[in-house]
């Protein structure tokens, strides 16, 4: 190249001049996260145990419905009880259950603790991230990871559907949902745990203290009253129940939904190694009283919405629409100790539908072991008495069952019951299968496929090299 | 730019409850090589860290004037990523050109090991990645701590090379080096640190008159 009779050599460019300019927020970190968790050992661990898992309990739980249902194809009234959403959905997405428990928070922790023991935090940090936005990296991340494992128990519904078994969508979707919050809840209080213990080692510690401890709350509350009860409802467990009964539980949703961005913001804040311990203390206080607040709000949220096929949560129709024009307030008080058998049928049964399906309902036990004797043994007349109060106005009955309680409210509320058609009885769906189903699939194809993601994605090589 | 890129006045940090840095007052000017030099346990480290807000200081003051970016010392980020993969990705991140990149990967004699994951990279061949990743940030002012550490001699001088003519772009250094015959080829002014205090600083030419001594840093450092 010539230019006015002189020959223009090419000289290399020199060293770009530096300036203040803020990187524009791009996919380059996002990318970085995910080849991080995707070149990790963890991400594959957790992904082949669950394969085996599902694959294990999916088999089992269809080789009981299998048997089960072998009676029940020549009884009609046998039949009734074989439900695939407790017989083969349940079981199956429970390992789902476990592994969210006992494997997903050490790949969490890993994602946050490998970047702060090995330097890379101060680097991200030194690019311009806050800590919220690389807890929220890490966080979605995690997310959509869980998602993808959630497709696991999913293809063992889609074999079981593909096969003749019957599958509810509904049902289904409620339980996805569940396990996908409950995910994401454990993936909070990890990266939360991550931050807050000073290696990964103190911080799976911590994860384990509050599963034992959940799980320590969870057998307390089902068995003590008062405080602990209540306390029971911020146990874990609590966040997945009601989606394993079928139920999509308002308050539930509200409540664990708020609590993941107090526990990121909690995970930022510890996160920053610039930050002063005093700091760090006065943002935990203010986190653990918004998530007491949060839970405190959520009985306010009763409202849940039965999606099980044969609507065990539910009143018929006409009582449904009937009790939820009840304005007023309906206080209960039951005089039965937690153990008392009659206690969990009136709390699983009629006080659970009533709760899910009445705007205003408040259930308080005062049988407590002190006063009645664990069973009523102490000879107290009052022991077993359920006291139903309704502005003013106060019924009692000793009895469990909807048919005697019921008009017992309709008396109290002056409510009157709507006339209605009978409902059809839940048929049940017995399928009797003569192969294990998904042998192959989870013992050995799905666990190759995601080796040989990991192999993809641990051998890859960078483009311009 | 008027006045210093960094300016730190009676910065005060302490760590498990000791003082670490006391009283430091100090400023960093546009376009200089300043080097930060002081026995082991000085509190270099910690100074950087501070500077860079990464420790809690307990007092003082630091403004800073400009983008800044801090390379630690002794760390193995992404252990699992391969160099050149991380080095896309802090050139996408700060969209630099292809060609900057490559002329950094020329200048440190990155190529034969782009394709290695930073766990597999020796001491020396880890740092120089990282040096390269400092350099492909758009920071004015850059904090490196023992740059050259785990370098061999030809590596020092092509990453001093480096430093020089970033320099000469309108970058400025502040350099934690604990090889002194290094720190004395390299920077135009010195930081000395001893047990957290700022006992000296200034050009090497007024270093010597405060120690009243006509030799190098070495000889300097030993009079302080």
């Amino acid at each position: 190249m010539s230019s006015g009779g002189f020959a223009l050599a090419r000289t290399p460019p020199g060293p770009p001049r530096p300036d203040r300019a803020k990187p524009a927020p791009g996919f380059s970190l996002w990318r970085l996260e995910i080849r991080h968790l995707l070149t990790g050992r963890a991400w594959l661990g957790l992904a082949v145990i669950l394969s085996l898992l599902v694959g294990s309990t999916f088999a089992k739980a269809v080789g009981i419905f299998t048997e089960g249902s072998r009676a029940a194809l020549t009884s009609p009234d046998l039949a009734q009880g074989m439900n695939p959403f407790d017989g083969v959905l349940g079981p199956t997405f429970g390992s789902a259950y476990l592994v969210a428990t006992l494997l997903l928070p050490f790949v969490a922790i890993r994602q946050i603790g490998a970047d702060r023991e090995s330097g890379a935090l101060k680097l991200l940090l030194g690019l311009g991230c806050s800590p919220l936005q690389v807890v929220v990296k890490k966080f979605t991340v995690l997310v959509m990871a869980w998602a993808i494992y959630l497709l696991v128990p999913l293809s063992a519904a889609l074999l079981w559907s593909r096969s003749g078994g019957h599958l509810v969508g509904t049902e289904l979707g409620g339980l996805l949902l569940g396990h996908f919050l409950y995910g994401t809840v454990v993936i909070a209080l990890s990266l939360l745990a991550g931050s807050l213990g000073r290696s990964s080692a103190t911080s799976s510690l911590l994860v384990l203290a509050a599963t034992l401890g959940s799980w320590v709350i969870d057998f307390e509350g089902a068995t003590g009253g008062g405080w602990l009860s209540r306390l029971a409802a911020l146990s874990l467990t609590q966040a997945l129940r009601p989606f394993e009964q079928g139920l999509l539980p308002v308050g539930h949703v509200l409540a664990w939904s708020a609590f993941i961005p107090v526990a990121l913001g909690l995970a930022a804040g510890w996160l920053h190694p610039g930050h002063r311990m005093l700091h760090k203390v006065l943002l935990s206080v203010g986190g653990v009283a918004a998530v007491l607040l949060i839970f405190l709000a959520t009985p306010r949220f009763q409202r849940s919405w039965d999606l099980t096929e044969d609507r065990r949560h539910s009143f018929p129709s006409g009582v449904e629409n009937t009790l939820s024009r009840i304005r007023g307030r309906l206080d209960i008080e039951v005089r039965l100790s937690a153990e008392d058998p009659r206690w969990m049928d009136l709390d699983k049964g009629i006080l659970r539908k009533l709760r899910h399906v009445m705007p205003h309902v408040s259930v308080v036990r005062t049988g407590d072991p002190s006063t009645f004797g664990r069973y009523g043994q102490g000879g107290d007349d009052h022991y077993g008495e359920v006291v139903y109060r309704y502005q003013g106005r106060e019924g009692l009955s000793r009895s469990t069952s909807a048919e005697e309680i019921l008009p017992l409210i309709w008396d109290l509320t002056g409510a009157h019951p709507w006339a209605e058609d009978p409902e059809a009885a839940y048929p049940g769906y017995p399928k009797a299968l003569d192969a294990p189903l998904g042998t192959l699939w989870f013992r050995l194809l799905l666990p190759l496929l995601f080796l040989a993601l990991w192999l993809q994605q641990h051998l890859s090589l960078p483009k311009a090299v | 730019m008027e006045g210093p890129l960094l300016r730190v006045e009676g910065l005060l940090a302490n760590l498990g409850g000791q003082p670490i840095l006391r009283e430091l007052t100090f400023e960093v000017r546009e376009g200089e090589r300043l080097g930060l030099i002081g026995p082991n346990g000085a509190g270099k480290t910690t100074l950087l860290e501070a500077l860079a807000g990464l420790l809690p200081v307990a007092g003082g003051r630091i403004t800073r004037q400009a983008s800044f970016f801090y390379l630690p010392d002794g760390i193995m980020p992404w252990a699992e990523l391969r160099a050149g993969e991380l080095l896309s990705t802090f050139q996408s991140h700060h969209h630099r050109e292809g060609q900057e990149r490559q002329m950094l990967i020329e200048e440190l004699d990155l190529g034969p090991v782009l394709g290695k994951r930073m766990c597999e990279l020796s001491k020396g061949n880890r740092k120089r990645v990282l040096l390269a990743l400092a350099f492909l940030t758009r920071a004015e002012l850059l904090l490196l701590d023992e740059p050259f550490d785990g370098l061999d001699i030809h590596q020092t001088r092509r990453a001093m090379n480096l430093i020089e003519s970033h320099q000469a772009a309108g970058r400025t250094f502040l350099l934690s080096i604990h090889e002194l015959r290094q720190a004395e080829g390299l920077c135009e002014r010195f930081l000395l640190l001893v047990g957290g205090r700022l006992v000296a600083t200034g050009t090497l030419k007024e270093l010597r008159e405060h120690t009243n001594t006509q030799d190098g840093l070495e000889e300097v450092f030993l009079a302080v």
